[in-house]
C-alpha cells in the first residue's frame, strides 16, 4: 500500500473515532450548547473525514494507473490529504463556537479545494481498457 | 473498467465537486460570507453528496468489481445498470430541486441495478470449470 494511501486511511480512521467520540459525548450531555452546535461537525467527520477520505485513499491505491508502473499519485494526492484534514480540523474548532472572522469560510474553501483536486487528479484514471 | 462504470464514477466525481461547492457556500454563509444563500442549496448539497457522490460511486465500482459470470456476458446484461444510471441521476436532479418524483426514480434505479448485481453476489470463480468454493466443488 503506497505511503499516501496509508496516511489517507489513517486520517479516515482518526475521523471515524473522533466522530464516534463526539456522538457519544453529545448523547451523554444533551443540554450542552457547544455540543448541540457540533451536530454538523459530527456529520462531516463521518461523511467527509471518514467515508470520503477512505474513498480517496482506496481510489488512489486501486484505480488503474495511467501508465504501467506509474506512481499512485503526484503532489495533488498530498494536497488532498493536507487540505481536507486542515479544513476539517478548522471546522471542528470554529463551527460549534461560531468564532467570528474568516475561519469558517477558510475551512469551507479548504474542504472544497480538497475534493476538487481529488476529482481532478483521479479523473484520468477513471477510464476504459 | 467497463464504459458504464466510467460513466457512473465520472458522474460521481462531478457530483462531488458540485455538492462540495454547495456545502462550502452553506458553511461560509454561517459567517455571513455570502450574507444569503438560496434555501434550496441545503437539499442540493445533501442529494449530490449522498446519492450523487456515494450512490454513483458505489454502483459504478460494484458493476466493475463484482464477480463476473463464467458463461455468457461476463458482467451480465448492461441494460439494467444503464437504466439505473439514467433513473438515478434524473432522480437526483429532480429531488435536488424539490420534486418528489425524484425519490421514486431513485428507488426504481436501485431496483433496476439489483437485476444485474444480485446474480453477481457470489464467490469468485463460481460456475467456472473445475472451480471450488471453500475446497468444495
Amino acid at each position: 500500500m503506497p505511503r499516501l494511501v496509508r496516511w489517507l486511511i489513517r486520517g479516515a480512521l482518526i475521523c471515524l473515532v473522533a466522530a464516534l467520540v463526539l456522538g457519544a459525548v453529545r448523547a451523554l450531555s444533551p443540554g450542552n450548547a457547544w455540543l448541540a452546535g457540533a451536530w454538523p461537525v459530527y456529520l462531516h467527520l463521518l461523511v467527509l473525514g471518514w467515508l470520503s477520505q477512505l474513498v480517496t485513499g482506496v481510489a488512489y491505491w486501486m484505480f488503474p494507473r495511467v501508465e504501467r508502473g506509474a506512481a499512485p499519485t503526484d503532489w495533488r494526492g498530498w494536497a488532498v490529504f493536507a487540505l481536507l484534514n486542515a479544513g476539517l480540523l478548522l471546522r471542528v474548532i470554529t463551527e460549534p463556537t461560531m468564532i467570528r472572522g474568516p475561519w469558517l469560510p477558510l475551512a469551507a474553501l479548504l474542504q472544497f479545494l480538497a475534493m476538487t483536486i481529488f476529482a481532478w487528479s483521479i479523473w484520468p484514471r477513471v477510464r476504459g481498457r | 473498467m467497463p464504459a458504464l462504470s466510467v460513466l457512473f464514477i465520472r458522474t460521481a466525481l462531478l457530483a462531488l465537486v458540485a455538492g462540495s461547492l454547495g456545502g462550502a457556500l452553506m458553511l461560509s454563509a454561517k459567517a455571513g460570507m455570502p450574507a444569503r444563500i438560496p434555501p434550496w442549496i441545503h437539499g442540493w448539497h445533501i442529494e449530490l453528496m449522498l446519492l450523487g457522490w456515494f450512490g454513483n460511486l458505489t454502483l459504478g465500482v460494484a458493476y466493475w468489481m463484482f464477480p463476473k459470470h463464467a458463461t455468457g456476458k461476463e458482467r451480465g446484461s448492461p441494460l439494467p445498470p444503464s437504466v439505473a444510471y439514467v433513473l438515478l441521476n434524473l432522480g437526483i436532479v429532480l429531488s435536488a430541486i424539490g420534486a418528489m418524483t425524484g425519490r421514486v426514480l431513485e428507488l426504481l434505479a436501485v431496483v433496476a441495478f439489483a437485476f444485474n448485481a444480485v446474480p453477481r453476489v457470489k464467490a469468485f470463480g463460481v460456475g467456472r470449470e473445475g472451480s471450488t468454493v471453500n475446497g468444495r466443488p
